[in-house]
């Protein structure tokens, strides 16, 4: 029989309630509260570059070319005002003393407004020394800023037709000189997403898991890199490069696991962070250290990630090994309302989520709009940082843990890799199951595992099962991923 | 004995109507424009009589003595004979032929057949006649969706019906003789069934429709009745689509269904293409036991299922074949389920799983746990049907010898006949007791006797306002509107619905005072004949009563209402008023627009009468009026006065002169949804038809045939250009339409883009600017080949952009905006030089044929033409010729600009 009771209809929208608020990890709202902000009818905000300034404004350039300015973003009426219009897809935005720059497709530009009123009256091509074919994925991402005051951009392979030709260097990461001199300073990108400034100067930048790119990654760049896509590569005869041919060849080379390649090409940069498909997004996008000292929570100094398709944050803690950055990546927020571009701490240490789906489907509501992440004041059971030792790992958590549950069963690890390829992503090969042999507190909030069989190049899964906080909570997040590329 | 009924000629009435099939009772009953008739009490005044000439159709059967029908008592026309026996049992036609006022309470159908074995069996005859001419009655299955009584009965209240049949439709009528289905079909094509326009067309949607049917049919589709009235079958409803989509979301929800029909499970295996489709499955899952169920979605690309209206599974997006679940508490039995899904590209996939309580492998959810409900509902006792052709004839000959075509049927075998010249009063079928074979209509008390006293007044060369009255009366116009005295009641106004924001202007149907001044006869005979809404935030409806019932209308409507001192000619106007008249509309005027959409601009859904209609609809003298003394013209308008003591407050446009201000509104409102929108409009800035209002607009994209750095620059005044930033250089113009962003915005984007308008007007290929003498003779390359760059671009104080180029110490700096001359708005091209080091041309146009009309004009092949080029030369370069205005070197280090402005028109 047809349920036409509106009392079992309704009692039933109460279970279907219920069962699907379970399908989010329970806690992380408790501790991270996401709040929206409110945007008026008739503007597209899909959110290609966000900047968070000292009064607490934001300026957002979209997809669509314009760049907004928004007064008490998250007050009741937030006030917008639009400074910028006909951009060519600017996808990052970055403040300086002489303006706003922009990333546009062709050209990086400097924002002015030298009347004051809050409208920009120039656009200044900063350079534009690059060709683009007129394929829709040339993106142009960034712009960051190195110690020496260079400029740092990301830009997309394309993919398909190039209406206005085939267009050299793409897939690579260019700096712009404070002269505005163009130097293509390393390829092998495919779609670069997210380039920041780390807090001591160093470039980071992420990558979308594709062919030659076996999983998403969070990789540092420097001058002469090669970071894996071949498509790039003959640009590096041109006069203009700053990279060497790596001598990978794509018919010759494709198929190498991961550690090979970087063993036979030496130019070949493994990432800091592979970022397992699925377990830890699908997309990573836009970057930021946290500055807050505190106010976003005990995560203090580390990455937070965000991602395209599972509308979430992950966050990245990472450490320097034999001159290597690398480190570990752990879940962190998810149930945004839209798909993840761009992250920027505002003044008030919450976290700004510049959304859009368009093009690429994501999980959430809507398709774009602006969030941020507020930290509730109540820090959450998580592990705060992975570091490794020789013999295995030193976990440091955020709360004290209760000794009682410190048991090596409490900890399941497992290693693997990806191999570098033309097919869509890899699958996790030459996986292993290692023994934890010893679990010991090292403090009130830390504690060393010690695990055999270590390897260079693989991604070391860390589940973890029964350990409390002397409050009794769970972990809120049981997984760590760790990848290990050199050993201490 | 039937040979009786046979017409018999010579007597005052012979006969009239015939079987009908809808509901007169019930809008009769509960009392419309003649409540002396429905409440059983005699008419109260000629227009009362007026209304029951026409509906009991006195002049389908009689002509009066000279011949002439009065004008506005024209006959109703009554139910058309083909759909009739479709829509209705049978076994409720026959009685109501029989005892059409019994059946029907206050149906003008007349009693023709005696109460009978004789007058059954030419009942019977006629029913089996009427089947013959279309089909019978057999209750169509239909789809019951669950809120339909409810939107029903709210459209019932929005749509005003209650204003013919009352706060409570009587249903009793409809209920014993058709079903939900067919009562729809007839709602959404009244005319034509009902010809007369006695029920007018309201251009319902199926779902209103619908929804309408279910709610008058009600006490058949719930509880015990509705159990009776429910059909099972196996399978989902399905609807196949095609489209391009990366969600459900959005456009995937407002793309129409391709193809409907009944999948056994909601799964891919049917008529499909291989890529950009979708479905959407609906019908209800029977759940084996109570407990908690996992349900879930494997599908390539994305799919979500509903339970009971709620999202369970949301397995949305492109991407491969991925598994979503979710848990559910059910109870055993049937759940509404719904499943969306669509179809990029690549390889595709659909399941549909579940995982019972205690389960642990999702397994495909088979197909026994798949059905639909649909509802078969007949009125009680309704038999099949079975059409015996030799009743049918003999009906046909009742049908001709009872006259029934006259009413029925355009046209009649049956002449009329003529009224006697003299007093009617009780004779024939006025009378009392009519005579035999005279139709008996079963008149109210008095009804008769108004009825003869207002035919053998015989006015039939009445004034525009009677002839209007009599029209109003007929058809119940003022059942909804008010005009002088008449009007619905104080408890009907209370009734009607709208949006409280506009008062009683956005809620009740308008009065029709002086209407005829107001409206122009164009857009009376659109809202009468085509039922054009006007008003958005009423939620009543105007209905169409059908072409031939209102033609000439709306001429009366004007013949009454106009004013001998009416100007009717149109202010002067020109293009300078009609700038002025959008300035004072706009944000920076009047702000017409914080109230008014213009165009269908009207961005949140809230705002009232569009003004780019206002100078079609309203007539010049009455615009004039209420721009200048809103209350006193339209009494009751929430318009405030914007020239409170004759002033205005807008003195620097036209001198402030009121009357020149709202002759210039009126000049520039005639521009229509042509005219540039005034500033502010609401503009949906979401969507893809770029529409500049507020001062330029600026859009980058890829255009083909230049650059994938391409700027185009559109202005309110539907001039715009496109620049080639790649190769720094104006490119191409154009007027009218703007560009089209979907091509930039929508998906991945990406593709080529084009001007938005024709035609297309090309700059010469190159740089603007060419110096060497190399460069003077040959064909020069592109701009950025030959050392030109963009140095950017900076925005003027009223937004107008101005391009910055280089070379080396070159610079150029480059401006194009619009301007008015005379009657059109011409580009003015600005180029200031700076760094000139050598004799140099600007390269103005480029063509096969250069004309030179004189005083720097020239005419170029395709009919650019360029103003101000004094001095201007026509080259042949490299095979063809260009317009060339040679620039001397100037002192380098001088600050000072060399600065050339032309013009171009086109």
């Amino acid at each position: 029989m047809v349920m036409r009771s509106p009392l079992l209809a309704a009692l039933a929208a109460a279970l279907l309630v219920a069962s699907l608020g379970a399908q989010t990890p329970p806690d992380e709202s408790r501790s991270y509260r996401v709040d929206d902000l409110a945007i008026p009818p008739g503007i597209v905000l899909e959110v290609g570059g966000l900047l968070t300034r000292p009064d607490g404004s934001l300026m957002v350039c979209t997809r669509r070319g314009e760049v907004w300015r928004i007064v008490e973003p998250f007050g009741e009426r937030p006030g917008f005002s639009r400074f910028a219009q006909g951009l060519s897809e600017p996808l990052g935005l970055l403040e300086r003393e002489d303006g706003i720059y922009v990333t546009q497709r062709g050209e990086l530009s400097r924002l002015r407004d030298r009347d004051g009123d809050g409208r920009c009256d120039a656009v200044d091509v900063i350079c534009d020394d690059w060709s683009i074919s007129g394929n829709y994925h040339e993106y142009l991402f960034g712009p960051c800023e190195d110690r020496e005051g260079n400029l740092w951009v990301t830009a997309n392979k394309p993919f398909g037709d190039e209406p206005f030709g085939r267009a050299p260097f793409r897939g690579w990461a260019y700096r712009i000189t404070p002269e505005g001199v163009w130097q293509p300073v390393a390829c092998g990108l495919r779609s670069p997403c997210g380039v920041a400034t780390s807090p001591d100067g160093e470039i980071f930048y992420t990558d979308n898991q594709g062919e030659w790119c076996g999983a998403s990654k969070l990789s540092h760049i420097a001058v002469g890199d090669f970071h894996g896509h071949p498509d790039g590569i003959d640009s590096c005869e041109r006069p203009e490069s700053l990279c060497p041919p790596p001598g990978f060849v794509a018919e010759r080379d494709g198929g190498l696991l991961m550690p090979e390649v970087a063993r036979r090409f030496p130019s070949f940069k493994l990432p800091a962070v592979w970022f397992p498909y699925d377990k830890m997004g699908q997309s990573p996008s836009g970057l930021a250290w946290d500055r807050t000292e505190g106010r976003f929570g005990p995560f203090a100094g580390q990455i937070f990630v965000g991602d395209q398709h599972h509308a979430s944050v992950m966050r990245v803690a990472l450490e320097r090994v034999r001159g290597h950055w690398q480190g570990a990546c752990f879940p962190f927020r998810e149930g945004l309302s839209c798909g993840v571009i761009r992250v920027a701490f505002a003044a008030d240490g919450s976290l700004v989520c510049g959304l859009s789906n368009r093009g690429w489907g994501s999980k959430g509501r809507t398709p774009w709009g602006v969030q941020r992440i507020v930290f509730t004041g109540e820090t959450p059971f998580e592990i705060r940082e992975m570091r490794v030792r020789s013999a295995g790992f030193r976990l440091e958590f955020t709360d004290e843990v209760d000794p009682e549950s410190v048991r090596p069963e409490a900890f399941r690890m497992k290693s693997y890799t990806y191999r570098l390829h033309e097919p869509y992503g890899s699958p996790e090969v030459d996986g292993k199951t290692l023994k934890v042999d010893a679990a010991r507190a090292v403090g009130p909030a830390a504690i060393e595992i010690d695990v055999k069989g270590l390897r260079r190049g693989y991604v070391h899964e860390l589940a973890v099962s029964g350990l409390r906080d002397r409050k009794g909570r769970p972990l809120l997040h049981d997984k760590a991923y760790y990848t290990l590329i050199e050993l201490p | 004995m039937r040979n009786s009924l046979l017409i018999l000629a010579g007597l005052l009435a012979t006969v009239a109507l015939a079987a009908t099939g809808c509901d007169d009772a019930e809008r009769l009953t509960s009392g419309i424009a003649s409540p002396g008739v429905a409440a059983g009490k005699a008419p109260a005044d000629d227009a009362a009589a007026w209304h029951a000439i026409a509906d009991r159709a006195c002049f389908a059967c009689h002509v009066p003595a000279d011949g002439r029908i009065p004008a506005g008592l024209e006959p109703l026309r009554a139910p058309a004979p083909e759909g009739i026996a479709t829509r209705t049992d049978a076994g409720w036609m026959r009685r109501f032929i029989l005892r059409p006022d019994t059946e029907k309470p206050g149906t003008p159908m007349p009693r023709l057949l005696p109460e009978t074995p004789d007058g059954e069996e030419t009942a019977e005859d006629l029913v089996h006649y009427l089947v013959s001419r279309g089909r019978a009655f057999e209750p169509l299955l239909f789809d019951l969706e669950p809120d339909a009584a409810a939107r029903g009965a709210t459209l019932y209240r929005d749509l005003g019906c209650f204003a013919c049949h009352g706060p409570e439709f009587p249903r009793a009528t409809l209920l014993a003789k058709t079903g939900p289905a067919e009562l729809a079909a007839f709602l959404r094509a009244p005319l034509v069934h009902r010809p007369g326009g006695r029920m007018p067309d309201f251009g319902l949607s199926p779902e209103e429709s619908t929804a309408l049917a279910v709610h008058l049919l009600a006490p058949r589709l719930q509880g015990e009745a509705l159990a009776r009235a429910t059909v099972l079958g196996r399978g989902l409803d399905y609807e196949y689509l095609e489209g391009e989509w990366d969600s459900l979301e959005g456009e995937f929800a407002e793309t129409p269904a391709r193809r409907r029909g009944i999948a056994p499970r909601p799964d891919l295996s049917r008529e499909r293409r291989d890529d950009r489709f979708g479905f959407r499955f609906s019908g209800e899952i029977v759940i084996p036991g109570t407990g908690a169920w996992t349900l879930a979605t494997r599908s390539d690309d994305g799919s979500r299922l509903w339970i009971d209206g709620e999202l369970l599974v949301d397995n949305d997006g492109p991407h491969p074949a991925e598994t979503k679940e979710a848990e559910i508490e059910l109870a055993a039995g049937a759940h509404r389920i719904r499943v969306e899904f669509f179809e990029n590209g690549g390889d595709e996939e659909l399941q549909v799983l579940w995982r019972g309580p205690g389960e642990t492998e999702l397994r495909r959810v088979p197909d026994e746990a798949f059905r639909t409900a649909r509802i078969r509902s007949a009125p009680e006792g309704h038999r099949p049907f079975v059409l015996d052709p030799e009743r049918a004839r003999r009906g046909a000959e009742h049908w001709k010898s009872l006259g029934c075509a006259r009413c029925h049927e355009a046209e009649s075998p049956v002449p009329p006949t003529r009224l006697p010249a003299d007093d009617l009063t009780g004779r024939g079928c006025l009378s009392e007791t009519p005579p035999t074979g005279a139709p008996r209509f079963g008149f109210a008390p008095g009804e008769a006797g108004e009825i003869a006293r207002v035919l053998s007044e015989r006015d039939e060369n009445p004034t525009p306002g009677v002839e209007l009255a009599r029209h109003l009366a007929r058809l119940d116009c003022t059942a909804c509107h008010r005009r002088g005295a008449r009007g619905p009641d104080e408890a009907t106004l209370a009734r009607f619905t709208g949006n409280g924001d506009w008062g009683d202007e956005g809620r009740l149907p308008p009065r029709l005072d002086g209407v005829g001044r107001k409206l122009t006869e164009a857009a009376l005979t659109e809202v009468l004949v085509e039922g054009r809404k006007v008003r958005p935030r009423v939620n009543a409806r105007m209905p169409r009563f059908g072409a031939g019932n209102v033609s000439g209308l709306a001429a009366l409507l004007a013949a009454t209402d106009l004013r001998p001192d009416d100007a009717t000619e149109e202010p002067a106007s020109d293009l300078a008023a009609v700038e002025a008249g959008r300035r004072l509309v706009g944000r920076d005027g009047f702000n017409c627009v914080e109230c008014h959409s213009f165009a269908g601009h009207d961005l949140e859904n809230r705002l009232t009468v569009d003004l780019a209609e206002a100078a079609a609809r309203l007539r010049p003298a009455w615009m004039r009026e209420v721009l200048l003394e809103p209350a006193r013209t339209n009494p009751g308008t929430r318009m405030p006065g914007f020239f409170t003591g004759g002033r205005t407050g807008i003195p620097e446009v036209l001198d402030g002169d009121p009357e020149r201000q709202a002759a210039a509104i009126r000049a520039y409102l005639r521009g229509g949804r042509d005219a540039i929108p005034p500033k502010g409009a609401r503009i949906d800035r979401a969507a893809y038809e770029l529409l500049p209002t507020d001062g330029p607009e600026l859009f980058a994209t890829f255009m083909r045939g230049l650059s994938a750095r391409t700027v185009c620059v559109g202005f309110p005044e539907r001039l715009h250009y496109a620049f080639d930033a790649g190769n720094a250089r104006l490119a191409r113009m154009w007027r009218g339409k703007f560009m089209n962003a979907r091509g930039t915005w929508h998906g991945r984007a990406g593709a080529l883009s084009e001007p938005g308008d024709r035609p297309v007007h090309d700059l010469p290929p190159g740089p603007a600017l060419v110096e060497s003498a190399a460069e003077l003779a040959s064909l020069p390359v592109a701009g950025r080949d030959a050392g030109w760059r963009m140095r950017g671009r900076e925005v003027d104080a009223d937004g107008t952009p101005v391009f910055v180029f280089a070379r080396g110490d070159l610079e150029v700096r480059e401006s194009l905006r619009p301007r008015r001359e005379g009657e059109r708005y011409v580009f003015v091209r600005r180029l200031e030089i700076r760094g000139l080091r050598e004799a140099s041309e600007l390269r103005l146009a480029r063509g096969r044929s250069i004309t030179a009309l004189g005083g720097g004009r020239f005419v170029v092949e395709g009919g650019l033409e360029i103003g101000g080029a004094e001095g201007a030369v026509v080259r042949e370069v490299a095979g063809a010729r260009e317009l060339r205005r040679p620039v001397s070197a100037s002192n380098p280090d001088a600050p000072v600009a060399l600065v050339v402005e032309v013009t171009y028109s086109w």
